[in-house]
Order: structure tokens, then C-alpha cells, then sequence
């Protein structure tokens, strides 16, 4: 190590530590204002610690925090993104794999047509399916429902997944799948049997991936949801938009900061595998 | 346990990759698809396997006709080149899988799976993962799941190619051992001359989607019907000489610039013309140093120089020029001759093969 390099690497590390410290900010200034009482967050700085701590704020959010004229908190919006985010993430993540092996497994000549055609959908902005979907939902007698939006989900989730087995499985030899049509195994056996239990850490990526997607969800779930059954997203935005009185911030936050944690303890906890089937999915094919 | 291919072709869109194949095994016979890479032996295989379809033709195994049959109906088993096991099965339930998918119940199927393994030698080894075993014995858990379905027919495609010479020796002899065992047909696809030698009694010989040669590896060694199967088979490149035929007082004789030797106990396919272009082929294991070698078969004798030399172990490859055109041969030795040293040569021409130059097939 010479002294410039020491200088280098302690430039480096500077602007790393600031950046940190810059995208960290909100989520500082969100935490401390989410334990302050409303009389502290009156008189004192935003980045200034509380003066009596408090979870005061965090109970009301969860359970007592009016959405219009419901004030339950969000607890029961929680349960309900859950009850849309399941059966739309597994299906998607199904149908995902499902793909993946049909592509690149049992190649048609389609295939790769198809997969340019997924790649390109998947980069059209979301906003120019508002319409075809809404008259599709309608057309199919479920708008407004909740299993309109678990198939809307679902639909949506499915390029992503597809991209990411399909990815997976060009890496996985075909002699694999040969061996079995000799052993006799038909096509589900295949892919139950020998296909899927190879794929852990890219079935990992492509469940948090998706899952981030539907409980981040707002546009689909304001647009297509059941007005009397919204997903996190959606009442988190009427919480904060429900003004009786003094506007609650700290509660508001709170709120905020609730919804936000299922994602980050997500991407903690599964980060290993993240990287794994990413590289697993992206490197070798 | 037959097998019966009657002009099989493939094609891949407009282009051929199999020419119209016809062979006949019987039960108990190992067939090797001999060729280089390319040459539609893999495809062919597969065919053989229902894992591609024919473009053309008939595929009978057992005399029953199987060209449109599922793989599974077909009742063969197939080793593949890298093996492929399932990663996240145990060698138990690898070797079982197929059973497994037969629907055979829990108890018939574990006890085949044990009898498997312990003829080859791996009952050990049932509750391992692919993953924590050598190629060998990734080798002999492949040849097990094939075994344990008792099939008609074994297919194997290069199956010792990804082992070390030492365990592809032993490999060669165990597979021996099995088919002498099982008695049922095998057919082995390689591009390894020695390998197809060692094992087969019937080999094809492939070359750009044809059947160059069918027939005993005695036949393929000893009369190659063109100049492609002289040159593929044999440890030692076949060597070629371009000269003529003389039909003189009713006797046939190579002729090479001043040189003639005697061809009377050749059995031409079609009685050959005086003056006839031919090539000679001859194996450099055919040409000695000693007359006393050849007791009673008629030689072609040539006082030649050395060219080059190398040393090979306990044997020499020596090159001589011989009208202008190059002989190599090999004598068990331990000293290289001096490049440009006289010797006389004696070539066995009861074990030769005369090719037409132009066509390049047998005369």
C-alpha cells in the first residue's frame, strides 16, 4: 500500500459515507419524527431527537388512524395487501417458471418471438395499460374486485418472472431434460421433479421481486381495486390526506414507516439469496 | 432386441444431416456409430432414442415399429455424454426415477435400485447427491439408471469421453462385461477408432450424414470400402501410393514407377483393366524390415531412404520416399535410423486395399 493509494481509498470511502448518509437522511428524520409527541414536533427541529419518546404514534397508525371516515389504522389495509400480494405473487412466480421451461426446454420455434414480444411489453410505461386493462376487467365482469386486482397482478408479474427463469434455465443443460423424457417422465413430472428443485435462489429473487411489486402497488390498486377493500399503498395516501383538526404528522409518519418495513426486512433478510440468483440467472447465460 | 434402421433420413429445414441410413443389428450385437464431429452420429442416436423425430424411413426394434413411438415406449435406456444426473436426487432416486415415473410401487422399485447398485458396485453410495461423486462413479450411476429398467436396448452417447484414460480403460472393459452379462443390444456412439475397435462387433462408420461403412471391425480394418474409412480407422495413418495396374499372362500387379508386386490374391470387387490408375493403401504395420516376416504371402519389396524419424516409446515411426511419394511405418525399436539411410522394406500385400483415385472407393 502506498500513500496514494491509502488517499484514493480514503476518498473513496468519503463519498461513499456521504452518500449514505444522504440517502439515509429521510429515514432518520422519518424514525425520529415518528417517536416525537405532536407538542415536541410543534417546537422543535425536524432532525432533533425526541424530547420524551413515544409510541403513541406507531399504536394509532396501526390501529386507530381514520382513512376517511374508517379509523381503524392500517392494520386492516395490511391484511388486505397480504390477502392480494399471495395467491398474485405465486401464481406469477408459477406461470414464471412455467414459461421459463417451456422457452428454453421444449424450444418451438415461437419461442424466442415471444420472448422478444414479453421483453418489449415489459418496457411499455405502465400508464398506457390503464384503459385496455379497465375495459378488460369490465368486459370480464370483475372491475372493481378483488380478484380483478390479484389478475391483474399476477398478469403484470409475469414478464418479470419469465425473463428471470427463462434466464436461469438457457444455464441448465438439456441433456438434464433428455435424460428424463427417457426415464419416461412427462412434461409436469419434468418440471416438478428435476427443473424446479434446481431453482431455489432464482424462485427467492423472483417471489421478493415480485411481492415488492404488488405491495408497492398504488396506480393498479387506486385504479382497478375495490374501493371498500384498498391495499397498503393506496391507504396509507388516504391516512395522510384525512385531516380532522391538527394534522398528525408523527402519526403520519408512522404510518409510513409501518408500511415500508415488510420490504426492507424482505431485501435484508433475503439479500443473500438475491445476489445469488441474480448472478445465477444473469452471468453464465 | 433387434435393431432395424431402414433408410432413415433427417433434415433440418432444407438441409440433410442424415443420408437415407439403412443398418441391421441383431439381439446381443454392440453396434458403434463411428465418426467425427458433425458427422450426424449424435443425431442418429437420438433418433434411435424417439428424442428426434425422422424426416423419412423406419426404425424397428424388436421388429416392432417404433418410428412414431414415444422415447418412453420404445423400452431403451440411454447413457449421455455428461451424464445427467438430477442434481437434487439422491443416486437412489436417480437410478429409481425411471421406475419411479412407471408408477412401479415404493417396495419393487427400492429393491431393483439395490440389486443395480450392487452389481455395479455402487450400493454404497445410494444416499449421496451427484455432486459428492467422481466421474466415475457419476459414470457407473448413469449406466444403473439405465440398467434398472431392463431395457430392450442400450443406448450410450460418448459415454467415456469426459473420464481419464486410466478409468477409460477400465470403463471400456466393465461395459464389455455388462453386455456380455446382460445380452441385450448395445450401440455406443464415439469418435474414438480404438474404442469402436475394442467393443464393437458391428460398427457404422459416418461421414457427412452417410453410412461410409457398415460392418465387423475385422471388415472396417482389414477392407474399408473407401478411402475415408482407410484413412479413419487405425492407430497408424493407412499410407497411400499412387501407381497402376499391369494384368500380365492373366496375373494382376501393382505397378509404382519401377517398382511391381504381385496382387493375386486380391479379391477385386469387379475384375480390374490393364493400366488402371489405382491407389495403394497399405498400413504402416504391414510393411517390415525382415522377409522372413511374410513366409508365403507375396510382397512388394523396395530399397527406399528415410526421410524422418521419430521414437515412440519402444516403437519407431519411420518415413521413407518411395517414387517421390511418402511411406510411414512403425518397428518395434529403440533407435531412430539416420535420416537419409538406405533400407530395404517388404510390404504385405495379402493385407492390402486398392482404391480407385477418382471415385476413392474399393476396387
Amino acid at each position: 500500500m502506498t500513500r496514494r493509494h491509502t488517499f484514493r481509498g480514503a476518498v473513496l470511502y468519503a463519498v461513499a459515507l456521504f452518500f449514505a448518509l444522504y440517502f439515509l437522511a429521510p429515514l432518520y428524520v422519518m424514525l425520529v419524527t415518528s417517536f416525537k409527541t405532536l407538542e415536541d414536533l410543534r417546537v422543535s427541529s425536524i432532525v432533533s431527537l425526541p424530547k420524551v419518546w413515544t409510541l403513541e404514534p406507531w399504536i394509532k397508525a396501526w390501529s386507530g388512524a381514520c382513512s376517511g371516515l374508517d379509523c381503524n389504522g392500517i392494520e386492516p389495509y395490511f391484511i388486505v395487501t397480504i390477502e392480494i400480494a399471495v395467491p398474485a405473487v405465486l401464481l406469477a412466480v408459477l406461470f414464471g417458471a412455467l414459461n421459463g421451461y417451456v422457452m428454453t426446454k421444449w424450444r418451438s420455434r415461437s419461442a424466442d418471438l415471444l420472448f422478444t414480444a414479453l421483453l418489449i411489453g415489459s418496457f411499455v410505461p405502465l400508464q398506457l395499460y390503464l384503459i385496455p386493462l379497465a375495459v378488460t376487467l369490465r368486459e370480464l365482469g370483475i372491475f372493481g374486485t378483488y380478484p380483478g386486482l390479484v389478475l391483474i397482478h399476477t398478469i403484470y408479474g409475469i414478464p418479470l418472472t419469465t425473463m428471470l427463469f427463462r434466464n436461469y434455465y438457457t444455464t441448465l443443460p438439456d441433456e438434464l431434460v433428455r435424460a428424463a423424457v427417457m426415464d419416461g417422465a412427462g412434461f409436469f413430472k419434468i418440471f416438478f421433479s428435476v427443473i424446479l428443485p434446481l431453482s431455489p435462489a432464482i424462485t427467492i429473487v423472483a417471489l421478493i421481486l415480485v411481492f415488492s411489486g404488488v405491495y408497492n402497488d398504488f396506480l393498479f390498486a387506486l385504479t382497478f381495486g375495490d374501493p371498500a377493500k384498498r391495499p397498503i399503498m393506496a391507504a396509507v395516501q388516504n391516512i395522510v390526506s384525512s385531516v380532522y383538526g391538527v394534522r398528525e404528522h408523527n402519526v403520519n409518519v408512522a404510518a409510513v414507516v409501518i408500511s415500508a418495513l415488510p420490504t426492507l426486512f424482505l431485501f435484508l433478510v433475503a439479500g443473500r439469496f438475491f445476489v445469488r440468483g441474480l448472478t445465477q440467472g444473469a452471468v453464465k447465460g | 432386441m433387434s435393431l432395424t434402421l431402414k433408410n432413415v433420413v433427417k433434415s433440418y429445414g432444407r438441409e440433410d444431416v442424415l443420408h437415407d441410413i439403412s443398418l441391421h443389428v441383431s439381439e446381443g450385437d454392440f453396434l458403434v456409430l463411428l465418426g467425427s464431429s458433425g458427422c450426424g452420429k449424435s443425431t442418429l442416436l437420438n433418433c434411435v432414442a424417439g428424442l428426434e423425430d425422422v424426416t423419412s424411413g423406419r426404425i424397428e426394434i424388436k421388429g416392432r415399429d417404433v418410428t412414431r413411438s414415444e422415447p418412453a415406449d420404445r423400452n431403451v435406456a440411454m447413457v449421455f455424454q455428461s451424464y445427467a444426473l438430477y442434481p437434487t436426487m439422491t443416486v437412489a432416486r436417480n437410478i429409481g426415477f425411471g421406475l419411479e415415473c412407471a408408477r412401479v410401487p415404493r417396495a419393487v422399485r427400492e429393491e431393483a435400485v439395490l440389486r443395480v447398485a450392487k452389481t455395479l458396485q455402487i450400493d454404497r453410495l445410494l444416499k449421496r447427491k451427484p455432486g459428492q461423486l467422481s466421474g466415475g462413479q457419476r459414470q457407473r450411476v448413469a449406466i444403473g439408471r439405465a440398467l434398472v429398467r431392463d431395457p430392450d436396448l442400450f443406448l450410450l452417447d460418448e459415454p467415456m469421453s469426459n473420464l481419464d484414460t486410466k478409468l477409460r480403460n477400465q470403463m471400456r472393459f466393465e461395459l464389455r462385461e455388462l453386455h456380455r452379462t446382460v445380452k441385450r443390444t448395445f450401440v455406443l456412439v464415439t469418435h474414438d477408432q480404438t474404442e469402436a475397435m475394442s467393443m464393437a462387433t458391428m460398427i457404422a462408420v459416418l461421414d457427412k450424414g452417410y453410412v461410409q461403412q457398415f460392418g465387423t471391425p475385422y471388415d472396417v480394418f482389414y477392407r474399408p470400402q473407401n478411402r475415408f474409412v482407410a484413412e479413419f480407422v487405425g492407430t497408424n495413418k493407412m499410407n497411400f501410393l499412387e501407381g497402376e495396374l499391369r494384368i500380365c499372362a492373366g496375373k494382376v500387379h501393382f505397378v509404382i514407377g519401377s517398382h511391381s508386386a504381385p496382387l493375386s490374391g486380391y479379391g477385386f470387387i469387379s475384375p480390374p483393366e490393364d493400366g488402371q490408375k489405382a491407389t495403394l493403401g497399405v498400413r504402416p504395420e504391414n510393411i517390415y524390415r525382415q522377409k522372413g516376416r511374410l513366409e508365403g504371402h507375396e510382397c512388394l519389396e523396395a530399397h527406399l531412404t528415410v526421410t524422418r524419424s521419430e521414437l515412440m516409446g519402444g516403437d519407431v515411426q519411420v518415413w521413407f520416399d518411395f517414387e517421390h511419394q511418402t511411406v510411414a511405418s512403425r518397428f518395434r525399436s529403440t533407435r531412430t535410423p539416420e535420416d537419409g539411410a538406405k533400407t530395404t522394406l517388404y510390404m504385405d500385400m495379402q493385407n492390402v486395399s486398392v482404391f480407385d483415385p477418382i471415385t476413392e472407393k474399393r476396387l
